[in-house]
């Protein structure tokens, strides 16, 4: 709770030191205009899923690296999550297998969730993206099923392999949407 | 509303054989007209970067980074998220939101681990405050539908 007030307000700062990093005069004006069509109907809730690790960041020519993904954006009672990704090798030294991957991802959605003011049992929508997923989908959703009260969220996913997922290693990713009051 | 109609009057009928029909039109008999409902559906725009509204969402189906109508070549991961993201802008725009109110993008990349970095340089040029929240499913350059294309891309929107 108190982190996701400090996360608003650090949304609501006026990102002096943020701000300047990235800002030529055509970049100000831009961004003007942009905070002139600002609707409150979209809030970023938090900014990163994992420390950092989900929210991508590009080299800027400007200075450090900017971020292109939020973690999580509230518009209305509607919570959006970022694809959490199975593993990330700042926080586990392995990789582990299925199991350990999901179990990783949904106590993070959990924590997400929860500091956004919903839980696990406010998920509606669900969508999955699975290595291998005749070799794994069976044991990953061992895991999945005690993580949501019932009724348990919709859920769809896609199929992939181990060297198409982006980063080695990586055997799932999940997104999610839910109701928050 | 015909067809509602018509159910009703059926029911009404005084046949002896309905009896087992007639029940069956008691399950479905819920106080929810059915066109109570279709207005929260409404098509925006068609083809190529459909585009459906209800209530205050907007929902953008999948856009592809490359149309041989439009551009002879298919170009990199940049030029065509660039391109894509572009028709994705001027489908919100027209319909009264704009880039700056998406919530949610969700893409299908081909060969992530060789496309995505590049992607990834045209992407944060249309959000560079409050990006949306993302997820992606990856696939390989010969699963993508059609020849040349890296890139698909598809957006939930907030509008007014």
């Amino acid at each position: 709770m108190n982190r996701r007030n400090l996360l608003k307000s650090l949304t609501l700062l006026p990102l002096a030191g943020a701000a300047s990093i990235t800002l030529s005069p055509t970049d100000a004006q831009a961004q003007k205009r942009q905070k002139g069509q600002w609707t409150p109907k979209k809030q970023v809730v938090r900014k990163s899923n994992s420390g950092g690790n989900t929210n991508t960041a590009v080299p800027s020519l400007k200075g450090p690296p900017v971020a292109i993904l939020s973690g999580c954006i509230r518009s209305g009672h509607l919570l959006f999550v970022s694809g959490i990704g199975g593993w990330y090798p700042e926080r586990r030294a392995e990789p582990g297998d299925i199991k350990v991957q999901i179990k990783g991802i949904l106590d993070t959605l959990k924590e997400v969730l929860e500091g956004a003011g919903s839980s696990m049992a406010n998920a509606l929508k669900v969508h999955m993206t699975v290595v291998e997923p005749n070799k794994n989908i069976a044991d990953l959703n061992e895991v999945y099923r005690d993580y949501f009260p019932d009724p348990a969220p919709v859920r769809s996913y896609t199929g992939s392999s181990a060297e198409l997922m982006g980063r080695d290693g990586v055997l799932v990713q999940l997104d999610c949407i839910a109701y928050v009051d | 509303m015909n067809r509602l109609e018509i159910l009703t009057g059926l029911t009404q009928l005084p046949l002896a054989g309905a009896v087992v029909s007639a029940t069956a039109f008691d399950a479905v008999s819920v106080p929810v007209a059915v066109d109570e409902w279709l207005p929260k559906k409404q098509l925006i725009r068609g083809a190529n970067s459909s585009c459906l509204r209800s209530g205050h969402l907007l929902f953008v189906g999948g856009i592809g980074g490359w149309y041989a109508n439009r551009r002879p070549e298919p170009g990199d991961a940049k030029v065509q998220i660039t391109s894509a993201l572009n028709t994705m802008k001027e489908a919100l725009e027209a319909a009264g939101s704009g880039m700056h109110n998406v919530l949610q993008i969700f893409m299908t990349v081909a060969e992530p681990k060789k496309n995505l970095a590049r992607l990834n340089e045209g992407y944060h040029e249309f959000f560079p405050e409050n990006p949306p929240v993302r997820s992606f499913s990856s696939s390989k350059a010969s699963q993508m539908g059609r020849d040349g294309i890296l890139v698909q891309v598809g957006c939930i929107a907030y509008v007014d």
